[in-house]
Parts: structure tokens; sequence; C-alpha cells
């Protein structure tokens, strides 16, 4: 389950956390679209989470 | 006919007889940059003097018996994100800050040891990360089919570039694709070897994991020529080493389910794969129908990895874009390395385990029970740049990341055409066998006329008045 569906906070929050952390701005005007493709990602690390739990996921098997 | 359209062998017999020099080759190249760059805006830097000099000095050693081999005297394109000493390295960005290199990258030293004369520098998506972006100094590179589509990326000059005539073979870099796709979108090959097999000391790096560098060349037998000269030759069978050989008994798996059932798939496409699949047959092959695993989860394993290594690689340059807006990202380029920040370190070691997992998977159920793997480059010919805005960062539908992912060679080459635009086919290979999808490759290509069909340029028709 993503962060975002799993109660976490909404991802600008967190990107605005972390970017903070790691001395990176990112402009207001740039923020939704730095967003988007965070959430793809976060699905993208949830699918290979999913993976490694169950390397039998018929999707993996050739 | 120009000396710029014979092939790296004929160029080669002719430089050897005396009945061309290299001065003279270079030349008939400097003349296609000169009448038909405008059209691709495939380089972006060119020191015409240095070119001649190089080559003078290719000529001198020629004349003396001092032969070094099949790339002696032979022009090559540069991706901008590969160091050539005394040259700067733009990586196709402000924030790359102008910087010189103070040596030659190890593919260009490898080059220069085989006797090629370094012809320029040639376009890149910033910092090899998103394109087509319109902010940039210079238009981005256009596709020479068709100048209103785009090249695709990253390694948009060095396709632009051998897909115009402008050079037979030039070096590009692919992380998740940008050898091939670009290689395919303009209707020539691309070679991506083994992971490792090419050094990329001297290269931009964007992921270390997926990084490799490669030739984009006019045909499979100059793409495995510019491959032995890059690569150490001691690690695999060299690439060119069974270029003509027949192809008879080969088993090729077809992967068509890994792309035919994709709604973006365009149906040209698809009859285009069978298509070659068919030939590959007549030609003797053992074609097979194979299935692979779900291509959204080496996408996934891959995005993964690219925008974290990505991060780190780059975290720095942002801290300082932040200080200066002289030397920012692009907007497609911040989106991109931005948007790492939500994946954390155990994200990176997953997938990476990940990524292993599915490398065994090929090796023991593909690559175990076949000499090389068929599949689609990407699943549709090149999109026009009206498709884009600017503002999004976006993939092309391809197939090309997987094999990043697991490393296995990769070789995109002319499978036909649809409205005009080239489309492109994928032979994949095990672990550094280059030479058999060379080999299976280069046979495809004489059977077919895909690969012999070039744009047309105004410089083509004879002068009127002749």
């Amino acid at each position: 389950m993503t962060p975002e569906a799993a109660g976490e906070r909404p991802i600008e929050a967190r990107l605005g956390e972390r970017a903070a952390e790691a001395g990176i701005a990112i402009a207001p005007e740039r923020l939704a679209d730095v967003a988007a493709g965070a959430r793809r990602l976060e699905a993208a690390a949830e699918r290979v989470r999913r993976f490694l739990a169950d390397p039998a996921d018929p999707a993996a098997r050739p | 006919m120009s000396p710029a359209d014979l092939s790296i062998a004929e160029a080669g017999t002719r430089l050897r007889d005396g009945s061309l020099t290299a001065p003279a080759l270079a030349e008939a190249h400097l003349d296609r940059i000169r009448s038909r760059d405008g059209a691709v805006h495939a380089l972006v830097g060119l020191d015409g003097e240095k070119v001649l000099a190089q080559a003078r000095q290719a000529d001198a050693e020629l004349r003396t018996g001092h032969d070094r081999g099949a790339l002696h005297g032979i022009p090559v394109g540069i991706k901008d994100l590969i160091d050539v000493a005394g040259e700067p390295t733009g990586c196709g960005s402000p924030a790359a800050g102008g910087r010189v290199a103070e040596a030659d990258a190890a593919i260009v030293a490898r080059l220069r040891e085989a006797g090629a004369v370094v012809l320029g520098k040639l376009a890149t998506y910033e910092f090899a990360l998103v394109g087509p972006s319109f902010e940039g100094v210079a238009p981005p590179a256009a596709n020479p089919w068709n100048p209103r589509h785009v090249t695709g990326g990253s390694s948009s000059g060095s396709a632009a570039a051998v897909g115009a005539g402008l050079v037979r073979t030039s070096i590009g870099t692919d992380t998740g694709g940008s050898v091939r796709s670009p290689a395919g979108y303009c209707g020539v090959v691309g070679l991506k070897p083994t992971y490792g097999r090419v050094p990329l000391d001297g290269v931009f790096p964007l992921s270390r994991s997926l990084d490799h560098a490669g030739p984009i060349s006019a045909s499979v037998a100059e793409a495995a020529l510019t491959l032995d000269a890059i690569a150490p030759p001691a690690l695999h069978p060299a690439a060119a080493s069974r270029i003509g050989e027949g192809v008879e008994g080969l088993r090729i798996a077809y992967a068509r389910g890994f792309f035919a059932g994709d709604p973006q798939a365009d149906p040209a496409v698809v009859a285009a794969m069978d298509e070659a699949a068919s030939q590959m047959s007549l030609l003797g092959c053992r074609i097979q129908e194979t299935a692979m695993p779900d291509y959204a989860l080496f996408e996934a394993v891959g995005a993964v990895i690219l925008h974290r290594e990505a991060l780190d690689l780059h975290a720095a340059r942002l801290r300082r874009a932040a200080q200066n807006a002289a030397q920012d990202y692009g907007r497609l380029a911040f989106q991109t390395l931005a948007s790492g920040l939500c994946l954390s370190a155990a994200d990176l070691a997953q997938a990476r385990r990940a990524a292993g997992a599915l490398r065994a998977m090929l090796d023991a159920r593909v690559f175990g029970r076949f000499d090389a793997l068929l599949t689609v480059n990407t699943l549709t010919t090149a999109p026009p740049f009206s498709r884009f805005s600017g503002e999004q960062a976006a993939w092309t539908p391809m197939r090309t990341i997987p094999f990043n992912v697991t490393g296995h060679p990769a070789l995109a080459l002319p499978a036909g055409f649809s409205d005009g635009l080239p489309i492109g086919m994928q032979l994949v290979g095990p672990w550094g066998g280059e030479a058999a999808i060379c080999r299976i490759g280069h046979a495809f290509e004489q059977a077919t006329d895909h690969a012999a069909q070039r744009p047309a340029f105004p410089d083509d028709r004879p002068a009127a008045g002749g």
C-alpha cells in the first residue's frame, strides 16, 4: 500500500519536509509537478515490495 | 555518391587502397553537417579544424603502415554527456556550469587509440533525464524523417546525426532506453551492451546501476565495430566476430505478449513485429512465442532505481541551483529529480534486489532455452513535438528499460515504416551475447531493406543545370 493510501500525510507535505532536510528548494509553482511524479514513484516502490513479498506473483512469472 | 555515405568497411577499404583520404572523408561529413544540421539540430559542439587535424594524423599513420583497425580515420560523434578533453561537457543543461573536460572519457580515449576521428559533441536531453525540452539555448534535436517529430532521447543528437547522414556512427548512453529508443525513432541501429562491458569513466552518470554506453550507427555491422573499439576486448567475444554467419537453427523467443496487448501499441508496429518474426523464420531461425514477466514490474523496478540514484548524484547541484538561478535545471529535469525525494534508501535496496531476481528469472527461463529474444523497441513511431507540452515529464511507451534492469545486451534495429516514420525492434541476448544478437540482426538487415532506407534532404538532388 502506498504511504498516502496507508493514511500518511499528503505527498506535498512529505516532499517539502524531505526537500528541506536535503537542502533542496522546491519552488511553489513546481510543487504540483513534482508531487505528480512522486505519486507515480511511490506506486512503483509499492509494486516492487509486492513482488519481493511474493515472487510467485502471477504477473512476475514468464 | 558522397564519401559520407560509405559504410565504415567501405570507407576503410578506400582509405587503405589510397582512393580516399581521411581528410577528404572528414570534409564530406563536415559538408553534410553544414547542409543538414540546420534541419535536425544534432550538433552542439564542432571544431572543423580539430576534426581535420585528427584526420590528417590518421592519414599519415596509414601511409606509414600504422593501421589501428576498423575505425582508423572514421569520424565518430560523441554525446555531450561524455568528456572530450578541452571541450565543454554541456550535458544539455545550464546546471552543468560549462565545465571544460580536462581529459578524455575512457570511451573517447579508446576511440582515439583505434584511430577514430572525434567529430563533435551531440545533443542530449538535460543530463539524460527527460525531454524534449523547449527551454534550452538550442532547439531540441529533430527527427530526420520528419522534423515535426521528436528523435526520442536522451541520445537525441547521436540518433539524429546518424539518421541524417551527418556521421555513420556515434556514441550514446542508455539508462532506460536512451540509445535504443532514439535509434528506433530515427531508423538507425542502437546497441546497448551488457552491463559493465563499456567503461563509463568520464561519462556524466545518471544511475550507476542502470547506466550503459553504446553505439548508434547506420547498420548492425557498424554498431558492432564501434562497440568493439570502445569495449575492452578480454571480457566477452567481439560483437562483430560472427557478422555474416548464417542463422539457421538459432532459437529465438518472440515476446509478443510483452507489447501486443498494450493499448498504447500502434497496430502497424505490432504487424511489423509479426512480419519480422516471420522473416527470421524464413532465415531458418526457430521462433517460439514466449511469455515474459509483466512489463510494469520491470518499469517499476527501473523507475525506483533510476530516480533515487539520480537524485543522490544530483543532490549537491540541486542545492547549488537553489542559490544560483543561472545554474538552475529546466522544469522537466528538476521535476524528475525532485520526485525521487519520496523514495527511501530501503526502497532503493529493495528495487536493486528485485532487479537481481528479474535477471535470474530471464537467465533461467529465457536465455537458458533460447539464443536471443525478439521484442519491440518502442510501441509507436516517433510522436510529434506537439504532443509534448514541456510541463509534465513523461516517458514515451517503449520496452527498453527491462534490459537496463537486468543488464542483458539489446540491439535496436529498423523493422519497417508507418506513415513515413521508422518502426524499431529489439534483439536481446544473454550476458556477453552481443556477437549473437549482432549476427542475427545483420542477417535480418540483409534480408530486408528497412535499414537501407534514408530520409530525403535537399542536398540529395543533383544541382540544376548540371
